[in-house]
């Protein structure tokens, strides 16, 4: 993998405080998700990868430079972090210019280039309004049309959901996807909410104490725990026959029946043969079934399995 | 170096941090203060005094040796560090801008900005005063030099309060003890040991030029302080535009 | 199916007497302020610098007894009054921005506490932390020369004590007003210590300037004030040109107003104005 990213050994202490420690990652194309705690080095790693704080040690590389004392590779970061800095007295359109102009960016350009943004953003009628007065939603589109607007390869979203109520949430994951896939940014997107990283990308990585606990491809993470066995919800009719079959498998953990027997609560430690075995088990027990899904192929599990 | 991409660059940051320091509440400070000084003056210029010369000590004394570093450390010293405190600096240091350029950025809104508002004020008390003594040619003499002096006075105040509110948490206090014990203190020590300091350098300035009031009789070089004015405010900007490159910004 | 009840168990301790509640703001600022090295630093130093010689050449020196002129000089010495300017700068700067800028005023005042409980709390703690300049070493010179004076004339050294402790008294609550007013005025602490500082030597300044026209224009000065009030408190004759009535208006303003200011101040952003 070309990574975008790449990270050895990097650790930043605040005095006794350890932000990152030994933090190892690559991270490539498409969005990637930074998954972890409050506390757990996210935003310390954002801010070494824009270059506002240096490494204590390790290597960094940022499109194969150290971002430290290196502005010009601004050129092609987009941030927006975490937190409200948004001036209350300027207009939308006139923070853009602002944003625009110490990018070297002036005249019809900038202003052709700010109302693009502002149409991606969805930000156009609330342009020349005052940001005092704008919601939190509002304020977060602006602030990302502010890390489009030199329109950068990379753009680095610290917590861009936090704050927003569900419908703004929506709204800004539809524009983070869109993002990536119409305009073709790539992406690195942080957040302590699993769900919500879950709906953006499946490529992530988890940030526990200041390292790096696991990164990939979400599902192949699942996989590699094999310490932790799959649950899977089984609904349907006539199910006693399909847990003879079941508890023949070498797969199988536990099998675990509902009161109503209706309902199976399958251990497994191999997910990817009891998927491949279930259409042949469930024609031979001659079972009705209605639903199948796994409790824990998602985020929530792995963080929990991980980090506890 | 890309010289048309820094310039837009640095026309930005001039132009927004201006704009930043004048929309900023603190012009009503400055008004308080303009219209504090036309009704004192005003009220003052009734006295049966050489008018020249009492117009002359007010101007030194309130605009050389009290408003002028007070409103230089109000907003020179706060004017970096309250970007930093609230983090809208972001916007500034995640830019292709190099931080160096940056801090120039800031210390030309910062003059600008001040000496505007000091050359207001003044203009304001010279005002007052000449409208009640009655306006000559020598009363607009007088304002000229001292208008000059301001400015100056402005850019090298400038450079120690913005600098100082880079490297330090607190540039308040420092900027405190710097006017009111070195200068205010120190400056009135007999000797050379007063030379030490930017408001005897702006005086020696003044004097070669005014020839009313106190400030006539202050004695040295014109050139020797202006030179050292520049020197001290270019070794200022250079130190805060090196300390801004290398600090650490959370 | 019920719930489990939820395990409350109320609170048995004693509860602070409501009218004595601003005491525990008074002490919470006390000892918060006693904490700073600066604060602490500057108490040490000013002790040192303006009564520290003082104190020892009295006690070394032969003389007859404690005299008002001799208090009234040395409390009238123009060091005393720019470090008890720097210490209320100190001190109170950040009594009501630090709560201004935290939010904090609508979490005091949703409690039961009043903001005149808040108010003296807050004005009460900045007292005792600037009386251990105004008060402690000015006692203790007045102590120190009486213990050593040659004379025997004790009752007239004690009355002198007496008044030096009233001066200085007096000197601590003088000035508190304004450093308070100053400090709601603005949510940044620095600001409001540039703000107080700048408001005495302001009052100085334009003092001086207007003294040319009459004597009594000086007591715009806040330090000249005070060492007319001095006089009064010592017996001593005033310097000539100094209408009372006049001085008694000009403390008059320099206590009431800012108090009030300040209360207005603490009950509208309590409301959230």
């Amino acid at each position: 993998m070309n990574a975008i990213v790449s990270v050895r050994g990097l650790s930043k202490w605040y005095g006794k405080v350890i932000g990152l420690n030994n933090f190892n990652i690559d991270i490539g194309k498409g969005i990637t998700g930074i998954v972890g705690p409050n506390g757990s080095g996210k935003s310390t790693f954002f801010k070494l990868l824009t270059g506002n704080i240096k490494a204590n040690t390790g290597h960094l590389s940022v499109f194969g430079e150290d971002p430290w004392r290196n502005p010009a590779q601004l050129m092609r970061i987009g941030f927006c972090p975490d937190y409200d800095f948004l001036p209350g007295e300027l207009t939308g359109r006139e923070y853009l210019r602002f944003v625009g102009g110490i990018h070297a960016m002036s005249g019809n350009a900038l202003a052709t280039r700010a109302d693009e943004v502002l149409g991606i953003v969805n930000m156009k009628e609330a342009a020349d309004r005052r940001m005092g007065g704008y919601s939190k939603g509002m304020r977060q589109r602006l602030k990302i049309a502010g890390c489009l607007l030199h329109n950068p390869p990379l753009l680095l979203l610290d917590e861009p959901l936090t704050g927003t109520d569900p419908v703004a949430r929506k709204d800004l994951i539809d524009l983070i996807l869109r993002l990536h896939q119409d305009h073709g940014h790539d992406i690195i997107v942080s957040s302590h909410v699993l769900h919500e990283v879950e709906r953006l990308t499946r490529n992530i990585a988890i940030i526990y104490k200041g390292r790096a606990v696991a990164t990939g491809d979400l599902t192949e993470i699942r996989m590699l725990m094999s310490g932790h066995p799959h649950n899977i919800i089984i609904e349907g009719q006539n199910l006693n026959a399909l847990v003879k079959l079941l508890i023949d498998q070498r797969y199988t953990v536990s099998v675990e029946m509902s009161k109503s027997r209706e309902g199976l609560k399958v251990q497994v430690d191999d997910p990817e043969q009891f998927f491949d075995s279930l259409p042949r088990l469930i024609k031979e027990s001659g079972c009705e079934l209605q639903t199948v899904h796994s409790l824990d192929d998602n985020l929530e599990s792995v963080f929990k399995y991980l980090v506890g | 170096m890309d010289t048309r991409r820094t310039l837009i660059e640095l026309r930005t940051m001039v132009v927004f941090s201006a704009r930043k320091l004048i929309l900023n509440r603190r012009w009503i400070l400055v008004l308080a203060v303009a219209v504090l000084v036309g009704g004192l003056m005003g009220y003052s210029a009734t006295l049966e005094v050489d008018h020249l010369s009492y117009a002359s000590d007010l101007l030194n004394l309130l605009f050389l040796t009290f408003f002028l570093p007070i409103f230089a450390l109000i907003y020179g010293a706060s004017m970096i560090r309250n970007e930093i405190d609230d983090r809208s600096i972001v916007q500034v240091i995640t830019s292709p801008m190099d931080r160096r350029a940056s801090f120039i950025g800031y210390f030309l809104a910062l003059t600008i900005v001040l000496s505007l508002m000091i050359i207001i004020t003044a203009i304001v008390g010279w005002s007052s005063y000449f409208i009640v003594a009655g306006i000559s040619l020598d009363a607009v003499d007088l304002l000229l030099p001292y208008l000059l002096v301001l400015v100056l006075g402005s850019v090298a105040y400038s450079s120690i309060f913005l600098t100082s509110g880079v490297i330090l948490r607190q540039p308040i206090y420092l900027g405190l003890f710097y006017i009111f014990i070195w200068e205010g203190f120190v400056g009135s020590i007999p000797g050379a040991i007063a030379d030490m300091t930017v408001r005897h350098q702006l005086q020696v300035i003044a004097a070669h030029w005014i020839e009313y009031g106190d400030i006539s009789y202050v004695t040295g070089d014109a050139l020797v302080s202006a030179m050292a004015l520049v020197v001290l405010t270019m070794v200022m900007v250079l130190i805060g535009a090196f300390a801004f490159r290398e600090k650490e910004i959370s | 199916m019920s719930l489990n009840p939820i395990e409350y168990r109320p609170w048995e301790g004693k509860r602070t007497d409501s009218s004595n509640r601003f005491m525990v703001i008074a002490s919470k600022v006390f000892r918060h302020k006693l904490e700073s090295k600066w604060v602490l630093g500057l108490l040490i130093l000013g002790t040192f610098l303006t009564f520290g010689f003082s104190i020892i050449f009295n006690s070394i020196n032969s003389h007859e007894g404690l005299t008002s002129e001799s208090m009234a000089s040395q409390m009238g010495d123009g060091l005393f009054f720019i470090i008890i300017i720097i210490l209320v700068s100190m001190i109170c700067s950040d009594l009501i921005s630090e709560d201004l800028r935290s939010n904090s005023l609508v979490l005091y005042l949703s409690r039961a506490l009043k903001p005149e409980g808040y108010l003296l709390g807050k004005a009460l703690g900045a007292l005792m932390v600037l009386s251990i300049f105004t008060i402690l070493p000015p006692m203790i010179l007045a102590i120190a020369t009486t213990a050593t004076q040659s004379g025997d004339d004790y009752l007239a050294s004690i009355s002198v004590i007496a008044q030096t402790l009233v001066a200085s008294a007096w000197s601590t609550i003088f000035m508190v007003p304004i450093g308070l007013m100053i400090s709601s005025l603005t949510p940044r602490k620095t600001y409001a210590a540039v703000g107080t500082f700048m408001t005495f030597f302001l009052l100085m300044l334009i003092g001086g300037i207007l003294s040319s026209f009459d004597q009594n224009w000086s007591l715009i000065d806040p330090t000249f004030v005070l060492s007319r009030s001095y006089e009064v408190i010592f017996g001593i004759d005033m310097i000539s040109g100094i209408n009372g009535g006049l001085l008694a208006l000009a403390i008059g303003m320099m206590l009431v107003p800012p108090s009030l200011f300040v209360y207005w101040r603490i009950v509208a952003k309590g409301v959230g104005k």
